[in-house]
């Protein structure tokens, strides 16, 4: 079925006329309806150096899981460039999600590893509760990182589809 | 002048050598946005830990959020609502 095209409603801002019952208001397409959503962001490494160079414990045990951090531990190599990676996942989680004014526990967003090396991550929590995505069932996450850096992209997709969207109560008598 | 001189102090202090601000934190303002001052989320944790460190407290989660490090005067209000003394006004 071809859906008709979505019509503003000048006299009521940020509504339109529901493309599946022209006789109903929908809310415009806005964040919290969204279908996709997407947080980034960049840490430099030497940054965690100073973290643990003046916090030590401390910092490891607020930010991260003792998963991530045996992981990260697991090769003192890569163990800077590992908790780098998995900080800037949780704050793209936060910016994807649109929690980063909430206020929430870092660990429960937390970098977990598949079997084949890829990762995926794990929202808990407040994190969880207080935000907009309650169907969390299409979570993606990618880590990278090279030289100085490392980066976190992080994209949410709603399983509600438009036509699910939630409907407001008012009726118009008039049509399109 | 600024109200609870002595707390802005310290908060200060700990801004100076954990937030990598890219201004003077002894010459911010306590409404001054410290993001804007160059604040990034990263420094906003070693902040929030030496915070801790400095005061002898530890900030829930429900205060781990960006409004709390916002400016000096919103660490403050944290701090005084974590049972810091307010100090001299």
């Amino acid at each position: 079925m071809t859906l008709p095209a979505m019509l503003p409603l000048p006299s009521c801002p940020g509504l339109h006329r529901d493309p599946v019952n022209p006789t109903l208001a929908l809310p415009a397409l806005q964040t919290p309806f969204s279908d996709l959503s997407v947080g980034i962001d960049l840490v430099h490494i030497e940054r965690i150096r100073e973290s643990l160079d003046a916090f030590a414990e401390r910092f490891l045990r607020r930010l991260f899981t003792p998963r991530e951090i045996a992981y990260a531990q697991s090769s003192p190599a890569h163990q800077l460039s590992r908790l780098a990676a998995r900080f800037a996942a949780k704050e793209a989680a936060l910016k994807a999600l649109g929690i980063a004014h909430a206020g929430i526990d870092w660990r429960d967003l937390e970098v977990v590893r598949r079997a084949d090396g890829s990762c995926e991550l794990a929202i808990r929590g407040r994190a969880r509760t207080l935000s907009e995505f309650n169907d969390l069932d299409d979570v993606a996450l990618s880590l990278s990182h090279d030289g100085d850096y490392a980066v976190a992209i992080v994209t949410l997709r709603r399983a509600r589809s438009y036509a699910d969207a939630p409907r407001l109560t008012h009726q118009f008598s008039a049509t399109p | 002048m600024s109200d609870h001189i002595d707390l802005d102090k310290r908060i200060k202090t700990v801004l100076a050598a954990h937030g990598r601000l890219g201004s003077d934190a002894q010459a911010l303002t306590a409404g001054a946005d410290l993001y804007q001052a160059g604040l990034t989320s990263h420094a906003s944790v070693n902040v929030m830990l030496a915070l801790e460190g400095e005061f002898d407290i530890e900030f829930p989660d429900n205060m781990l959020n960006r409004s709390v490090f916002g400016s000096i005067g919103a660490i403050r209000a944290a701090l005084i609502e974590l049972g810091v003394d307010a100090g001299p006004r």
